[in-house]
């Protein structure tokens, strides 16, 4: 009977001991040494025979972002806003949610552009406009936060550029992001300052997450990159990019917080996810309207 | 009669004895160890990504896009039983095959008669094979083990934002982290500690590829949609197709620079003033952590932690909820996407209880000096606040805490949240 039971204890204990775990994914050999050759034989994709084009001048280009209809923007509760109510609620009055930001009409603001190129030129002065190296390694900013919000929702800086952030609120925060290059994490006393170097680097992908620890809610966006063609949307949801180079194929992301990259859009034409242009020369800019679908922004809010 | 009992007793429990093994071979004793995929990490990913799509637009990624990243990594950094140096620049400089070859494997003798496994001896049941923290012991320990994936680690001796030296992982391994289930190694041989050591940054690498490579095929589907693969070696496959093999050894190579270049990366150390553990500087160290230093608003005015219980650290953000709710339902978030899934529960991330003298980072003062002026990757410790002299007297003020009396302390006491 002892020995029955030990097994039974034995067995509940081999069966009931494991947690559940997904399945294996499994790799065919085959695939595994191809690709190990094809690595081992420097293979580069089949970039090495690409030619550049070469740029014809200079373009201003605008686009603007603005939504298809209404949207509700909802408020911070007390539940999310747990702490220094009296400095980041004043007046018993919650924020709305950040995360969608309209602007005048129907304006949206804080929508991203910014160059996706693999093979973009950005040291060659056919490609980026001399007038950009001027502020190539300036100190831009401020990025501030007061009432426990940050001022910019989503700030776009270059990679080789310093941002000066700012705590304009009477309270300490520290401005944290895991993602952006060197993962900043500074404590700003309250109306103290700090300067963020990327040191020259821009992160994998748009726009990197910006956070405080001490009011967890606070969340924001950098977006670096190493050229200059890049922009966010102001109040009137416009972002105009000076002196884009035409006469060769650009690829531009479209970025909303809510939506990530807009793929989709009315009148304008997409292809691999990317806003494809070959900009003519011309002293106007070129207008390009982005209309973000209000369900869609109503759904993920 | 006795005889017969004997018998029908041997019989039984040879019986007992033949099933007991069969249920241990059907059991599971198959000891093929493998890379478990970041399948965590990636749904993530795809949430976020479907986050506000219309139903018809929902991206998923197949089983084979799955095991295209999974050859990819195979390719380039082998198995947990052979284990291969990524052939890109300044790899083979980081990490030695012969230490990986040390660390890798079932534990046991090679034919030299050198160590064999000394990562699954030591470190598997914890840390899991593919170093994400999930071992069979993992979900029994407080704090969790390290999940190496994300090429974080805490305690280290340089800036914020850059990786560990191999000396800083050297400290952890021979001092343990007191308050947590990692033990002291100190009595093991040098050498092993060296294999190990780089054996743990081989895991750093292929798990920080690893998620870099699931992002990139998650981005090529929502860019192409129809679930491409992200490296198409086949002979049919079109130039396109094969520019994936070109993403995967820049993110192969950017990462494998991340950590050649630690050892740059040290952070600035002002030499303490000869007076820093004098009454004055005790004074001015409480002053500033009361006050400017910000310290409170996580650690509490009696600096015992308790001033933010609603944080988590980053290896948990990316399973609760987005920031911006309230803690419930980012672990409401979790429970609905997360649980059953294999991963670890959530737990807030706690402040440290000043006041213990426990540091897990270590306790000396230049240990201590790194967390005040650097903060403590991966948590929301932050830095860069409180410099120099003013940084001395806050580590002199923090050693001195657990001989303070906290039933007279020495500023107000306020409640942690207001009441409105």
């Amino acid at each position: 009977m002892i020995k029955q039971l030990a097994f039974l204890t034995l067995l509940i204990a081999v069966a009931g001991c494991s947690r559940d775990l997904p399945d294996r994914v499994a790799a065919d050999s085959e695939n595994v040494n191809n690709i190990a050759d094809a690595f081992a034989g420097g293979d580069d994709g089949g970039q090495t025979t690409e030619v550049l084009q070469e740029p014809t001048g200079w373009r201003d280009l605008r686009i603007t972002f603005t939504t298809s209809g209404d949207v509700s923007i909802p408020r911070l509760t007390r539940a999310v806003i747990n702490k220094d109510v009296s400095i980041c609620a004043p007046g018993g009055v919650f924020p709305a949610s950040r995360k969608l930001v309209l602007g005048n009409g129907n304006a949206v603001q804080f929508a991203a552009v910014y160059l996706d190129m693999r093979n973009f030129p950005v040291d060659n002065e056919n490609w980026v406009h001399p007038d950009y190296a001027a502020d190539a390694d300036a100190t831009i900013g401020p990025f501030d936060q007061k009432n426990c919000v940050f001022l910019n929702h989503v700030f776009a800086l270059r990679a080789s550029q310093k941002l000066l952030i700012k705590n304009s609120d009477t309270v300490g925060h520290n401005t944290k992001s895991d993602s952006a290059p060197g993962s900043p994490n500074v404590q700003i006393a309250a109306g103290g300052e700090t300067l963020y170097d990327p040191g020259g680097k821009a992160p994998r992908g748009g726009p990197v997450s910006v956070s405080c620890s001490a009011h967890p809610w606070m969340n924001a966006y950098f977006l670096i990159r190493e050229d200059p063609y890049n922009g966010i949307s102001n109040e009137e949801g416009v972002v105009e990019l000076k002196n884009v180079p035409t006469g060769v194929d650009l690829e531009f992301r479209i970025w909303h917080e809510l939506l990530g990259n807009v793929t989709v859009a009315p009148n304008v034409e997409f292809k691999k996810g990317k806003l494809h242009l070959n900009l003519e020369a011309g002293d106007a800019p070129e207008e390009i309207e982005i209309v973000l679908d209000a369900a869609r922004l109503q759904g993920a809010l | 009669m006795q005889s017969m009992e004997s018998a029908t007793r041997t019989i039984s429990s040879t019986l007992w004895c033949g099933l007991l093994l069969v249920v241990l071979a059907v059991a599971g004793c198959d000891g093929t160890a493998y890379f478990q995929f970041n399948h965590a990490y990636l749904d993530r990913q795809v949430l976020d990504t479907n986050n506000g799509r219309p139903d018809d637009a929902q991206i998923t990624i197949s089983d084979e896009q799955e095991e295209n990243v999974s050859e990819i990594l195979q390719a380039a950094f082998g198995t947990p039983d052979a284990p291969i140096i990524p052939g890109v620049e300044g790899a083979a400089d980081l990490l030695d095959q012969e230490f990986l070859d040390m660390a890798a494997g079932p534990v046991g003798r090679r034919e030299d008669g050198s160590p064999r496994g000394l990562y699954r001896q030591h470190c598997a049941h914890c840390h899991g094979v593919s170093g994400d923290g999930m071992g069979p012991t993992a979900e029994f320990l407080k704090p969790y083990p390290r999940d190496y994936r994300k090429g974080i680690f805490k305690f280290k001796h340089t800036v914020l934002g850059a990786k560990p030296r191999k000396e800083d992982l050297r400290q952890v391994l021979m001092e343990g982290i007191p308050g947590t289930a990692m033990p002291s190694f100190r009595v093991y041989d040098s050498q092993e500690l060296d294999a190990i050591i780089d054996y743990v940054i081989y895991l750093a690498i292929r798990g920080d590829v690893e998620r870099q490579l699931e992002a990139t095929i998650l981005q090529k589907t929502a860019d192409e949609g129809d679930n491409p693969l992200l490296a198409d070696t086949s002979a049919n496959a079109s130039a396109e197709d094969r520019e994936g093999l070109l993403d995967a050894k820049d993110i192969i190579s950017d990462v494998v620079t991340s950590w050649t270049e630690a050892n740059d990366s040290l952070m600035p150390v002002t030499e303490p003033p000869a007076n820093w553990q004098s009454d004055e500087s005790i004074a001015l160290g409480r002053e500033i952590f009361l006050g400017t230093g910000g310290c409170v608003a996580c650690h509490g005015k009696t600096a015992l932690g308790d001033g933010n219980p609603d944080l988590f650290d980053t290896w948990t953000e990316e399973l609760v909820g987005a920031k911006g709710q309230s803690t419930t339902a980012r672990l409401e978030f979790y429970d609905e996407h997360f649980a059953g899934t294999g991963t670890l529960k959530p737990r807030n991330q706690r402040p440290r209880n000043l006041r213990l003298g426990s540091f897990r980072g270590g306790r000396r003062p230049i240990d201590i000096y790194s967390r005040v002026t650097q903060g403590i990757a991966g948590t929301e410790m932050p830095g860069g606040k409180v410099k120099g002299d003013d940084a001395w007297a806050v580590i002199a003020y923090i050693l001195s805490l657990p001989e303070e009396v906290i039933s007279k302390p020495s500023g107000d006491l306020d409640f942690q949240r207001e009441r409105n």
